[in-house]
């Protein structure tokens, strides 16, 4: 049963190349965005440390 | 009403609100997701025409409906930052493109893979495709004349005049089926008439949709909340939640 729905009556190959690039793509533009809040947090607190520092 | 909206044009309280907005949206879409595929890919039945290939529409649709949608979002958050200088109306914006872009992309990729078996070919100069391409170069433009710019409000303005004039291309896209004799199918859902697609198809299609409007609600608010924090770093608010991340 497993392998009739992988075959997917013959078109498994497309669609599962779809599926694939599909959740490549949604999960690489989640991950860019939170490691873009994460950068720009841990810049702030850098820029925050040097204040603290110089005064 | 307008006072409460307006209160939300406040980068302060866009960030306290986009927190557990963005938290239920991601909950949401992670279930929306499990649901939408497992009934798209086991429960719904094989098309009698295109067998199981029929089954890429659940990314496929919701993909090229997203393209639209974000366009749209981008264009008018774009022009009220153009007339009202509202900064979180050009950060919405700007962080709508890539997204935008992305869903694009997937749009026309899973489509061509689709067209292989369908039509026979990867592409076609197709009124709908050649359209939904143009869409895409609307989008790598915008993001091009982002990073052009140095100062941000500059380039706000510049690719809130290019969202605006690319609108056109919108309703080219969904009326390109109607208006042209082209090999891509005409519309099934999006019309004034009972749908044409079998309930059992059409219901996970509508539970992708929802899964990948709130997917995009949660990245935009978490893309967003990022360059909220680069603008107002030397404000009071932010200072408080840095020092509430280094007392953790």
């Amino acid at each position: 049963m497993l392998k009739d729905f992988f075959y997917m009556g013959g078109y498994g190959s497309f669609i599962w190349s779809s599926y694939g690039i599909w959740l490549f793509a949604i999960l690489l533009n989640y991950i860019v965005a939170h490691l873009k809040e994460k950068k720009a947090i841990n810049n702030i607190i850098t820029i925050y440390k040097h204040k603290k520092n110089d005064s | 009403m307008w006072k409460y909206i307006h209160q939300y044009a406040s980068p302060r309280k866009f960030y306290e609100i986009s927190l557990p907005i963005s938290k239920w949206c991601g909950i949401s879409c992670c279930l929306f997701f499990i649901i939408g595929l497992y009934s798209g890919l086991v429960m719904a039945p094989a098309d009698y025409q295109q067998g199981d290939s029929f089954r890429i529409i659940y990314i496929h649709v919701p993909s090229a409906w997203m393209s639209l949608f974000i366009y749209v979002l981008m264009a008018i958050s774009g022009g009220v930052g153009l007339i009202w200088h509202t900064k979180i109306a050009e950060i919405v914006s700007r962080n709508c493109a890539h997204t935008g872009a992305m869903f694009t992309f997937l749009a026309l990729i899973t489509g061509s893979i689709w067209g292989k078996p369908m039509w026979g070919a990867y592409w076609v100069w197709d009124a709908r495709l050649t359209s939904e391409l143009i869409l895409l170069f609307l989008y790598l433009g915008y993001i091009s004349l982002q990073s052009a710019f140095e100062d941000r409000r500059i380039a706000a303005r510049a690719g809130a005049i290019i969202a605006l004039v690319g609108l056109i291309n919108i309703p080219i896209i969904h009326f390109s089926v109607e208006w042209w004799s082209t090999l891509h199918q005409g519309p099934t859902i999006t019309k004034f008439d009972a749908p044409s697609i079998d309930v059992r198809m059409l219901i996970p299609l509508l539970f992708m949709t929802a899964a990948f409007k709130t997917y995009f609600i949660t990245v935009l608010l978490i893309r967003s909340r990022s360059e909220i924090l680069e603008y107002e770093c030397n404000s009071s608010w932010v200072k408080k939640i840095i020092e509430k991340k280094l007392k953790c």
